[in-house]
C-alpha cells in the first residue's frame, strides 16, 4: 500500500508521561480518520509530523521525506487546519491567504491568484474582501481550510473542521472534505471526534488509545460482515408489535430510540418473519436494514469498552 | 473541454526554496504601518530635526554670519541623542504588537505550519521594527555626514573626521539592536499589545527613576548602569570619543547594554515555539 | 386489525419516545416574547409550550438559540411577553433556580480549584450544608464519570474531563430541568455515547432535558422531539417524523432493496392510492417518491409479508430524518 505517512516505533516522552509508545503506523493515500480518546496521544503525533517534536526514538516519514531530516521540505508541501480559531491579525480574507501562499513558497502574483480561486472553492467568495476578524464561526472555519489549501499541498491535516459550524455549514464542510480526499486527489487526515463525519468522508482509519495503536486499517474490513441483527422502525402500535415479536421469539434491543435492533434466530428463517409479524399485527415498516456495525461500535471495540 | 471545471485545480507553478519567508513577513509588517497615516505623519515627524540641521549645514557653509553653526564631530553626535526619542516612540508604536497582536490571533499557530524556520519569523518580525528605526537613527546622521560634504564642496571636513562614519554605524546599530530586540522580546511575553506598550515605557522611566534616586542619595553617578538609558548614551559618547558623562566604566554600561540583547534573544527563542502550536 | 388509527398529535406519541413523567404539563412555556439589543432581534414574537421530557433545541448560528436559553435560565428579561418555566416566571426569581441546572457553552472555571472542590462550592450556593453538598457533590462527579480525577485542578483537565465537570455541577443539586448547551463539545465518541445514554436515562427518570446541539444526528440519539428555531422565530416543534410529515413540497423519498425491483415498481405504480410521484432505479433496488407515506409503507409491508413479488430486503427513508427536516426548512 502506498503510505503518505508512514511511522516507524516511534517514542515520544514528555517528562515521566510516554505520550507516544513505540508507534507503527501507516497512513495510506486518500482519506484517513485519526480517531482516539482525549490524551491518546493523537497531538503528539500530529506534532512529531510537523516537525515540532523530536522522537526520542524511530522515523517518520511524510509524502517520502525523513521528517527528522527534512521538516521545511514537508511543511511546503502539506496544509495544516488547526482545531482553534487562528489568523494573522489586520488582514482580509484575500490577503491572509495570499499571505500563506506566499510563505509557503509561491511567487506573490501566483499566490493572489491561488488565493481567490482558494477562497471561492470553500464558499467565501463573496466575503472575501471583509477583514478576518468580522467573520463568522462558520467563516472562519472555511478560511482556515483555505489558507491550507492555498498552496496545493498533496496531504492535507485537519483537526476538528467542523467545530462550531451550524448544521448546513457542517454539510458544506464535510462535502467539501469527501471532494479533495476523493474526487481531487488530496490525501487527507481527519482528526474528530465526531465518528459519522469520519465515516462520511474516510475510508481508512488509525485508532490510537494511550499512546499506542489500538487499530488501524479500512473501514469496511474493520466494520466486518452484518449478522442476524436488523434495525427496525415501525408506525403503528409499539408496544403491541413489541410483545408480538417477543412472542415469536424475536429479541428486541434499544426499543425506545428511533431505531431499535431485532434478532431474528435461524429458526424463523429471515428478516421476511419481520414483515410478516407486521404486517398481521397492523403496523408500517418505516426502517429496516441488515444492522451494520458503525465506526463507533469498532471505535469502542479498539479501545476496550462495552 | 466545453464546461470547465470551476471548482479546486492543481497548481503547476514554481515555488521559491526556503529560506525567503523572513523578507515576505517583513514586508507585509512594513506595508502594514506604511499604510497608516497617523504613523507617515509620525516618521514625518522624526525627520523634521534632520531637515533643521540640514538647513543649518547649508547656512553655515554658505553664508558667513551663520559660521557659527558650523557642526563639529559633537553634532552629529548630539544629534543621534536628540532621535532617541523618537526611536522610543517609534518602538512603542511598531513594536508593541509585533508578535503580541500574532498571539492574541494565536497566528502562530498559521506561520510554524508553514516551511518557515522560527529564526525566520523572529527575524523578520525584527526587520520590521529595525527598518523603521534605523531609518530614523543611520539613515539621516549618515546623510547629514554626506550633506556636510556636499555643502563644503570638499572632503576637509570627513578626512578630519573619519571616525565618524563607523562610529555614527555602530552607534545607531547599537541604539536601534537594544530597542528592537528588548521591544520585540516583550512582545512575545503577552497578548495585549497595549500591556506590552506600557511595560516598555514603565521599564524604561523605571530604571531612569531608580537612577535619579540613587543619585540623589549618594551623588555619585557611578550607579548609572541601572539606568538603560544612561547606559546607551555613556557608551555612544565614548564612541564618538568624547568624555564619558558618567562616573561608571563604559565596559560595564556596554555588558548591560549586550546582555539586555543576550537576555531578549533567549526570551524569544522560549517564546516562539512549535510545540504549543498544537494542541 | 387493518392499520392503527393514527393517533392525533395530543394525546400519545407515535413513535418511540419517553413515557410522559410526573404530569403532562409544559415545563417552559412562552408567550408573545420579544427581546432586543438596540437594533438587533434576537427573538420575535415567540410563543411556545415545551413539554416534558427530553427536547432537542436547534438553529442555524445566530438564529435565537442561545437567546431563548438565556431566557429561560433567568439571565436575561424579555423585552415584551412572558417566560414561565416550571409553571413560575423565572426573572428574578431565585426559587426556581434551585430547579433548573444549566450546562453553558463556555468554559468559566476557577482554573486552580479541584473538580471537587468546584462542584461542592457551587452546590454550596444552593444551600446544602457542607456534608450534604459533599455527598451530592460525589454522586454528581460519579454520574458523568470523574471520580478518578476529581481531586486533580480544573486546570489539568482535558476539554472533555471539562466538559464533564460542567455537567457535574448542573445536575448536582437534582435539578427537575436540565438546560444544557452543546454538552458534548470536545468529548471523544465513548463519552458522548455515555452523555447521550445518560441524558436518555434522566429523561426516562423524569426529569426534563433542553439539549442545544448543532450535531443533528447526536439529538436524533436523545430525543425525537424537537424545537426548531430560525430568524428569531419557531421554524417547527415535535416529533421528528410528525414535522416531516407535514413537508409537502418534500415527498417522501423510500428506498427498497428486492429481490426484483422491476416487478415490485410495477406494482406500485398499479396501485394509484400510493400516490407514487417519481422512481429511480439502481442495480438491486427501486426509490420511489410518494405523497402517501402511510398507504406506501403499509403497502410494502404487506407486499414483503407475502413475497408474492420477491423478497425484499431493505426499507429506508434517506430523508425521514432531523437532517432533512432541517434542510428542508431552514432556507
Amino acid at each position: 500500500m502506498d503510505a503518505v505517512v508512514q511511522l516507524d516505533d516511534v517514542t515520544v516522552i514528555y517528562g515521566k508521561n510516554q505520550a507516544l509508545k513505540h508507534v507503527s503506523a501507516k497512513f495510506a493515500k486518500g482519506a484517513v480518520g485519526l480517531l482516539g480518546p482525549n490524551g491518546a496521544g493523537k497531538s503528539t503525533m500530529l506534532k512529531s509530523l510537523l516537525g515540532f517534536v523530536k522522537p526520542d526514538q524511530g522515523r517518520m516519514t511524510v509524502l517520502g521525506l525523513d521528517v527528522a531530516q527534512a521538516p521545511l521540505a514537508i511543511r511546503a508541501r502539506i496544509g495544516y487546519m488547526p482545531e482553534s480559531d487562528a489568523h494573522i491579525p489586520g488582514m482580509n480574507a484575500v490577503t491572509f491567504v495570499g499571505y500563506c501562499g506566499q510563505l509557503a513558497g509561491l511567487p506573490a502574483a501566483d499566490a493572489m491568484q491561488r488565493a481567490h480561486e482558494v477562497l471561492y472553492y470553500v464558499g467565501l467568495g463573496e466575503a472575501r474582501y471583509r477583514n478576518v476578524e468580522t467573520y463568522s464561526t462558520g467563516m472562519k472555519q472555511r478560511i482556515k481550510l483555505a489558507q491550507a489549501l492555498v498552496h496545493d499541498p498533496d496531504l492535507l491535516f485537519l483537526d476538528e473542521p467542523t467545530n462550531g459550524m451550524d448544521p448546513k455549514g457542517r454539510e458544506e464542510m464535510l462535502e467539501l472534505v469527501r471532494d479533495l480526499g476523493h474526487n481531487k486527489g488530496v490525501s487527507l487526515i481527519l482528526s474528530s471526534h465526531l465518528l459519522p463525519d469520519v465515516e462520511y468522508t474516510c475510508d481508512h482509519v488509525v485508532v490510537m488509545d494511550k499512546g499506542q495503536i489500538a487499530t488501524q486499517g479500512p473501514i469496511d474490513e474493520l466494520k466486518g460482515p452484518a449478522g442476524r441483527v436488523y434495525e427496525l422502525r415501525i408506525k403503528g402500535d409499539l408496544r403491541g408489535f413489541l410483545d408480538v415479536l417477543a412472542g415469536q421469539g424475536m429479541q428486541t434491543q434499544a426499543t425506545d430510540e428511533d431505531v431499535m435492533r431485532v434478532f431474528v434466530p435461524d429458526t424463523l428463517g429471515n428478516h421476511q418473519a419481520i414483515f410478516k409479524a407486521a404486517a398481521a399485527f397492523g403496523v408500517q415498516v418505516r426502517h429496516l436494514r441488515p444492522s451494520l456495525p458503525t465506526l463507533e461500535d469498532v471505535f469502542a471495540k479498539a479501545v476496550g469498552e462495552e | 473541454m466545453p464546461i470547465h471545471d470551476q471548482s479546486y485545480r492543481h497548481y503547476g507553478g514554481g515555488r521559491a526554496p526556503v529560506g525567503r519567508s523572513w523578507l515576505i513577513i517583513a514586508w507585509a509588517g512594513i506595508w502594514t504601518f506604511l499604510r497608516k497615516r497617523a504613523f507617515l505623519g509620525l516618521l514625518f515627524g522624526s525627520l523634521i530635526p534632520f531637515l533643521v540641521r540640514a538647513a543649518q549645514f547649508w547656512g553655515s557653509a554658505n553664508m558667513p554670519q551663520l559660521a557659527s553653526l558650523a557642526p563639529d564631530a559633537s553634532t552629529f553626535r548630539r544629534f543621534l541623542e536628540y532621535q532617541s526619542f523618537w526611536v522610543f516612540v517609534i518602538t512603542v508604536y511598531v513594536g508593541a504588537g509585533l508578535i503580541a497582536n500574532d498571539r492574541r490571533a494565536n497566528a502562530l499557530q498559521i506561520y510554524l505550519s508553514k516551511p518557515l524556520m522560527r529564526s525566520e519569523y523572529i527575524l523578520g518580525k525584527l526587520a520590521v521594527l529595525f527598518s523603521f528605526l534605523a531609518l530614523v537613527t543611520l539613515v539621516p546622521t549618515l546623510l547629514l555626514l554626506l550633506l556636510k560634504v556636499a555643502f563644503d564642496g570638499n572632503f576637509t571636513f570627513l578626512k578630519n573626521n573619519l571616525f565618524l562614519i563607523p562610529a555614527i554605524t555602530i552607534s545607531a546599530l547599537l541604539q536601534v539592536l537594544l530597542a528592537s530586540f528588548t521591544m520585540l522580546a516583550l512582545s512575545s511575553l503577552s497578548k495585549s499589545a497595549r500591556y506590552v506598550g506600557i511595560l516598555y515605557v514603565g521599564i524604561t522611566f523605571f530604571t531612569s527613576a531608580i537612577y535619579g534616586a540613587l543619585y540623589a542619595i549618594t551623588g555619585s553617578s557611578r550607579v548609572s548602569w541601572i539606568s538603560i538609558g544612561a547606559d546607551l548614551e555613556q557608551v555612544v559618547d565614548v564612541i564618538f570619543r568624547l568624555k564619558p558623562r558618567y562616573a561608571t566604566p563604559w565596559q560595564v554600561s556596554l555588558l548591560v547594554i549586550v546582555g539586555l540583547i543576550a537576555v531578549s534573544i533567549s526570551i524569544l527563542e522560549r517564546r516562539v515555539r512549535g510545540v504549543e502550536v498544537v494542541t | 386489525m387493518s392499520t392503527a388509527s393514527i393517533p392525533t398529535v395530543a394525546s400519545t406519541p407515535t413513535t418511540p419516545t419517553t413515557p410522559s413523567p410526573a404530569g403532562t404539563a409544559a415545563i417552559v412555556t412562552a408567550e408573545h416574547v420579544s427581546k432586543w439589543y438596540g437594533q438587533v432581534i434576537g427573538l420575535n414574537d415567540v410563543s411556545v409550550s415545551v413539554p416534558p421530557g427530553v427536547t432537542g433545541l436547534l438553529g442555524p448560528n445566530g438564529a435565537g438559540k442561545s437567546t431563548f436559553m438565556k431566557l429561560i435560565t433567568g439571565q436575561l428579561r424579555p423585552s415584551k411577553g412572558a417566560i414561565k418555566v416550571l409553571g413560575e416566571p423565572i426573572w428574578r426569581n431565585p426559587k426556581i433556580y434551585f430547579q433548573i441546572g444549566f450546562c453553558p457553552e463556555q468554559d468559566a472555571f476557577y482554573e486552580r480549584m479541584t473538580g471537587l472542590e468546584w462542584v461542592r462550592a457551587l452546590v454550596r450556593l444552593n444551600g446544602l450544608d457542607e456534608k450534604a453538598a459533599d455527598e451530592a457533590a460525589r454522586r454528581a462527579l460519579a454520574s458523568v464519570d470523574l471520580m478518578e480525577a476529581a481531586g486533580k485542578k480544573i486546570g489539568a483537565y482535558s476539554k472533555g474531563m471539562r466538559q464533564r465537570v460542567k455537567m457535574a455541577q448542573a445536575l448536582v443539586h437534582d435539578p427537575q430541568l436540565l438546560i444544557l448547551d452543546e454538552p458534548l463539545s470536545g468529548m471523544d465518541p465513548i463519552g458522548r455515547r455515555r452523555t447521550i445514554r445518560l441524558i436518555r436515562d434522566w429523561g426516562r427518570a423524569g426529569k426534563s432535558i433542553i439539549v442545544s446541539s448543532h450535531i443533528l444526528h447526536e439529538i436524533e440519539s436523545m430525543t425525537s422531539n424537537i424545537l426548531l428555531i430560525n430568524n428569531g422565530r419557531i421554524l417547527a416543534e415535535g416529533d421528528v417524523h410528525q414535522i416531516r410529515e407535514l413537508i409537502d413540497e418534500h415527498p417522501h423519498t423510500i428506498y427498497v432493496r428486492a429481490e426484483q425491483p422491476l416487478r415490485i415498481a410495477r406494482e406500485f405504480l398499479e396501485k394509484p392510492e400510493d400516490d407514487v410521484r417519481s422512481m429511480k432505479f439502481e442495480p438491486g433496488a427501486v426509490i420511489v417518491e410518494t405523497g402517501k407515506p402511510d398507504a406506501f409503507y403499509a403497502r410494502v409491508t404487506e407486499m414483503a409479508a407475502s413475497g408474492e413479488f420477491g423478497a425484499i430486503d431493505e426499507v429506508t427513508s434517506p430523508d425521514d430524518n432531523l437532517q432533512a427536516v432541517f434542510q428542508y426548512l431552514v432556507k
